[in-house]
């Protein structure tokens, strides 16, 4: 299993903090028992069994920076979750696995998923999926072209769950186009383990008023791969966005950038957690990560928890955040030009999203992106 | 009387890979004389300072290089530097927070002790940078940071110079300057060389050889030397190109 | 998430979780009121000594940083009873120790009190001549047991007020057991015309150890403080549990530099922290060379308006050596500014880990904040680790942060040795060349002393 932290040396180990469990409001047995009764597929009915000798054993966490210490699980219900699953997809499924940002997200994906599929893609593809409020669990080996669109919008409480093989050779572009509303709880926890010469490209786009857990974690396990994410976020009101991007370096020549850039109003409030991790042996790597972030008002916030973590001195590795109001300077600059304030200050916010908007408007997404700004950049 | 230099068919490869750089080059360079390898891009030149020098990247695989008389090929660096041989480097680096005066004359006590005092070797330092039209804090900057493409190559010439070496190899000392850097750099090599310091210039360029007294040219294509004659055979190359000594 | 963070509950919300507290069978409140007895402490004293003592036993380890579940805490009390013998001898200083007097060149007089096993290193004569002028210009400048006798009421004022016993468990226990320390008090207006050092005052071998320093610059002052020096010091027993309290006044300025060298038994786990008032200054310098293993993040609390702090910090990593260091700041005011500048080195299977925490609270507008951090890896044995902890909860500040990973390159080695010097030497000139920003604030003979000692480690390291 792919733990998100190991901080070992030789014999010598770190001490991790884990957060405090609890219990209430999880699913008991009978609902398990109907989930075992949904699922007709033999194989998925032996995943989700093996699946659910650890969930139980497992807690909800109480995690000290997003406050969420009582979850409202949505009632149980089956629509078409691993329904064609075979034997071997079985065995390549039951391979992978991960931490997440918590084991009870994970599993709880697996053993309780409304939806989700076993997609193997060789040729060039385009998915588009929507969520909302949702449990999901689904399972991706790429060798071909995919290009990924995956859509949530959370009212309540959605548990989106999704790994990535990533074959030699294969490139992969994933949008994750996340929407909440005031008070939801949303957790989403992606994996990729990629092997040689792949590129992958991930654009995050977090907005709107909930609480959210979002997990994006990367093993880079072959030669020369091009990882490359960029988060965007923004949002209002009591927002919380828990943003953790992991990029775990084993194999050579590899590269991978993390850029995140949003704004916040109101009493919103980002933690942004990019680490990376090089592993020793992993010479020639180029990893870097970045955040940036506008407050737009008093009461934002924002908290930053970058980590090199490294093992390897044949590297280039580089963090940097900052936070700052919008610049006088360009708006000054611009309002000479015949702006207002508030014009120029919202040209400034759109003109961070632009190159986001412009690639979504290929599928004619780029409504959702240019609607949160309207809302948010007050 | 032994050759200060005897390069004898000396084979090397890149210690990463096993890739063969130097395929059997043989030189001889006497004392008090100015030897100038020229060839085309790419051909390994470099290279043949760099392991002259003995640097880790690469691994002789046969072959000798005698210094004064006595192999030199198993001595680190450190200790062909303390034999004098010096050479500049195309790409100096650039080392944050060490003074440049304070590592030439650190680089001098180690190599010719600590008889002179600081001031001494300080003032002969500021001297010295007189002639070479840098900026006045040149010495009190930190070594090589933030120098332009011409104030390197002026940094190791000095460097050269105040180390007084009895091998100087200068690797493509030339490229990147402009006439009147280029002036200035050969009329220190010619100072060095009233000490009756031999030179190994390794070049791409005839021009910085107009400046100077040429004892022997060397054409070197492909890992080893393939033609040697007097100053006119770097005119026929400046003329017709590398093309003559092709077969 | 899982996490890497500080652990920042609060005691009595722990109070009520399962906890692997180790007790100690021997430390007994009967031991604590002998002690505090001998001392002839006043009652407030000998109170909060056993307060500390019942938060400390039910206290848990740090869930962050360190493995420290090594640390013997049972030599502790036969060497803070009161009259026991104390058994060290000459012989039983390691080698290591001994060679580093010899290349420091430290007196012979000394090396046995650095050792901790001599008598009274006697320095008294040095330091008449310093107090009488201290004296003159109203200093207070006592060592810890003599000013909580002489200044009762002063002291109490200032004692664990800032890191309280129930911070964490090693403060507990440092507030049960403390000996030894400075007391310094500046009084208003007084500019000390020079560098204070701990050393003068320091009296019973070993007992620095659990030392307790506190520093008050009152408004418009100045002072600069060093604590202990730069020689290697051999411990007794295998922990380091002292603390510093530190309070800036306003428009006071307060600079305070140690370099740490404990002995490599060592496990260094340190308190340091001051509290700034409007427009004072606070400005730490920090080596941290020695111990096995050290968890010491000062921490500054700029509570005045226009207040500022600035940290400069080296912390060396060696051979079995696991260092978790950094600053801690909290801005609490506006104007307020900060500059971290972090650099370590690891190296020889030497394991560096930053971790740092910027906070920046609603009410600090207009604040400033620089954060760098810069780790140097000088092989491929060691391990280099950055965590800085940014949380910005205001939005017109102006906040920074950078940091950056970076190797000796194999050509840079070549180009120094074809210039004649070692492997070793050139190494150590890259390095000297990486920390020059900080031992360039250092009083010359510190500084001198400081790049010996980088010298040193990295011979054993690549030796």
């Amino acid at each position: 299993m792919e733990k998100t932290l190991e901080l070992v040396l030789n014999n010598e180990k770190a001490v991790l903090s884990k957060p405090k469990e609890y219990f209430d409001g999880d699913y008991d047995e009978k609902v398990f028992v109907k989930a075992i009764n949904s699922m007709k597929n033999e194989f998925g009915k032996k995943y989700i069994m093996e699946k659910y000798g650890e969930y139980f054993k497992v807690g909800f966490p109480i995690w000290k920076r997003l406050k969420v210490n009582n979850i409202k699980l949505p009632e149980y219900k089956y629509e078409n979750y691993f329904e064609s699953l075979k034997k071997e997809d079985l065995e390549v499924i039951s391979k992978y696995d991960f931490e997440g940002s918590h084991r009870k997200f994970i599993l709880l994906s697996d053993v309780f998923s409304s939806k989700g599929g076993y997609y193997e893609i060789n040729d060039e593809r385009t998915i588009i999926n929507e969520y909302s409020d949702e449990i999901t669990n689904d399972f991706y080996k790429v060798s071909g072209n995919l290009t990924l669109i995956r859509i949530i919008m959370n009212k309540n409480f959605s548990d989106n769950t999704a790994r990535f093989i990533v074959e030699d050779g294969a490139n992969l572009n994933i949008y994750n186009l996340y929407l909440s509303n005031d008070n939801s709880f949303g957790v989403s926890n992606l994996f990729l383990w990629v092997k040689d010469n792949a590129n992958v490209k991930i654009r995050d786009f977090v907005s709107g008023e909930g609480k959210f857990a979002n997990y994006l974690g990367v093993k880079k396990l072959g030669k020369n791969s091009n990882v490359e994410i960029n988060p965007y976020f923004i949002g209002g009101k009591s927002a919380i966005f828990d943003l953790l991007y992991l990029l775990k370096f084993v194999g050579r020549e590899n590269i991978g950038k993390v850029k995140a850039i949003g704004a916040l109003s109101d009493e919103a409030k980002v933690v942004f957690r990019g680490i990376l991790d090089i592993k020793r042996g992993a010479k020639n790597v180029e990893a870097s990560e970045e955040e940036r972030c506008i407050l737009l008002s008093k009461d934002s916030k924002m908290e930053a928890i970058p980590s090199l973590l490294v093992d390897e001195n044949e590297i280039v590795a580089s963090h940097a955040a900052s936070s700052a109001p919008i610049d006088e300077d360009s708006i000054f600059y611009l309002m000479t030009r015949g702006f207002s304030e508030e014009e120029a200050k919202n040209s400034i916010i759109n003109g961070v999203f632009e190159p986001l908007i412009l690639e979504l408007s290929k599928y004619n997404l780029e409504g959702l992106v240019k609607s949160a700004l309207i809302k948010y950049s007050k | 009387m032994k050759k200060l230099l005897q390069i004898k068919d000396l084979h090397a490869v890149l210690t990463e890979d096993g890739t063969e750089i130097l395929k059997g080059v043989n030189l001889e360079i006497d004392v008090n004389e100015l030897h100038a390898i020229m060839g085309p891009n790419g051909s390994g030149k470099s290279t043949l300072a760099n392991v002259i020098m003995g640097n880790p990247k690469y691994k002789v695989t046969k072959g000798d290089i005698l210094f004064e008389g006595e192999s030199i090929i198993d001595l680190p660096t450190n200790e062909r530097a303390m034999k004098g041989i010096f050479m500049t480097f195309q790409h100096p680096f650039e080392i944050d927070g060490i003074k440049f005066s304070s590592f030439l004359i650190t680089a001098f006590r180690k190599l010719h002790g600590d008889d002179e005092s600081f001031s001494q070797l300080n003032s002969i330092l500021k001297e010295r940078v007189q002639n070479l039209a840098v900026s006045e804090d040149f010495l009190d900057r930190f070594l090589n940071v933030g120098f332009s493409g011409g104030e390197k190559k002026k940094a190791e010439i000095l460097q050269a110079y105040f180390l007084k070496p009895k091998l100087l190899i200068l690797d493509e000392i030339d490229s990147g300057l402009d006439v009147d850097a280029l002036r200035i750099v050969a009329n220190q090599i010619k100072e060095i060389r009233k000490r009756g310091t031999s030179v190994l210039i390794i070049t791409h360029y005839k021009r910085i050889l107009d400046y100077l007294d040429v004892d022997k040219v060397h054409i070197y294509v492909d890992g080893k030397i393939v033609k040697s004659g007097d100053i006119g055979l770097a005119n026929e190359v400046e003329e017709k190109g590398y093309a003559i000594v092709k077969r | 998430m899982n996490s890497i963070e500080f652990n920042e509950e609060k005691f009595n919300y722990v109070a009520d979780v399962e906890i692997e507290y180790k007790a100690l069978p021997g430390l007994t409140k009967e031991i604590i009121e002998e002690i505090s007895e001998v001392k002839n402490e006043p009652k407030w004293m000998r109170e909060l000594r056993i307060k500390s003592l019942k938060i400390f036993q039910t206290w848990h380890d740090p869930r962050f940083g360190v493995d420290i579940s090594e640390v013997d805490l049972n030599k502790i009390i036969p060497y803070i009873k009161p009259k026991a013998k104390k058994t060290t001898t000459w012989e039983e200083v390691p080698d290591e120790i001994k060679n580093a007097f010899d290349r420091l060149g430290i007196p012979e007089a000394e090396r046995k009190y650095f050792a901790g096993v001599g008598a009274q290193f006697d320095s008294e004569i040095v330091y008449q001549n310093i107090k009488n002028e201290l004296q003159k210009l109203g200093i207070i400048f006592l060592d810890m047991e003599s000013a909580v006798k002489e200044y009762p009421d002063l002291v109490k004022e200032y004692f664990m007020k800032l890191v309280p016993p129930h911070d964490h468990k090693f403060a507990a226990l440092h507030g049960a057991i403390w000996s030894g320390g400075t007391f310094l008090y500046v009084p208003k207006g007084v500019k000390v015309p020079l560098p204070l050092q701990a050393y003068f005052l320091m009296s019973n071998p070993g007992m620095s150890q659990l030392e307790h320093t506190i520093i008050v610059a009152d408004e418009g002052s100045e002072v600069t403080f060093i604590e202990g020096c730069s020689a290697p010091r051999y411990n007794v027993i295998n922990l380091h549990t002292g603390m510093v309290e530190i309070y800036v006044k306003k428009d006071a300025k307060v600079k305070y530099m140690t370099i740490q060298n404990w002995s490599k038994n060592t496990y260094n786990l340190n308190t340091k922290r001051s509290i700034v008032e409007e427009n004072g200054v606070m400005s730490w310098v920090s080596g941290s060379l020695g111990s096995m293993k050290t968890m010491l993040y000062p921490m500054t609390i700029l509570k005045g308006k226009g207040a500022k702090t600035e940290s400069l910090g080296i912390t060396y990593a060696g051979p079995g050596q696991h260092m978790d260091t950094g600053s801690k700041v909290v801005h609490l005011a506006p104007y307020t500014s900060s500059t971290i500048d972090a650099r370590s080195i690891s190296a020889g299977g030497g394991w560096a880990f930053y971790r740092g925490l910027l906070r920046i609270g609603n009410e600090a507008k207009k604040s400033k904040s620089h954060v760098q951090c810069s780790a140097l890896m000088l092989d491929n044995n060691s391990k280099s680790d950055t965590v800085p902890i940014i949380e910005v909860h205001n939005s017109d500040s102006d906040i920074g942060h950078e940091a950056r990973i970076g190797r000796i390159k194999d050509e840079q080695i070549f180009y120094l040795m074809s210039r004649g010097l070692s492997e070793v030497e050139a190494k150590s000139l890259i390095v000297k060349g990486f920390i020059e920003p900080i031992v360039k604030s250092l009083p010359f003979e510190y500084a001198v002393e400081l790049n010996r000692l980088i010298e040193m480690e990295i011979e054993s390291s690549i030796g």
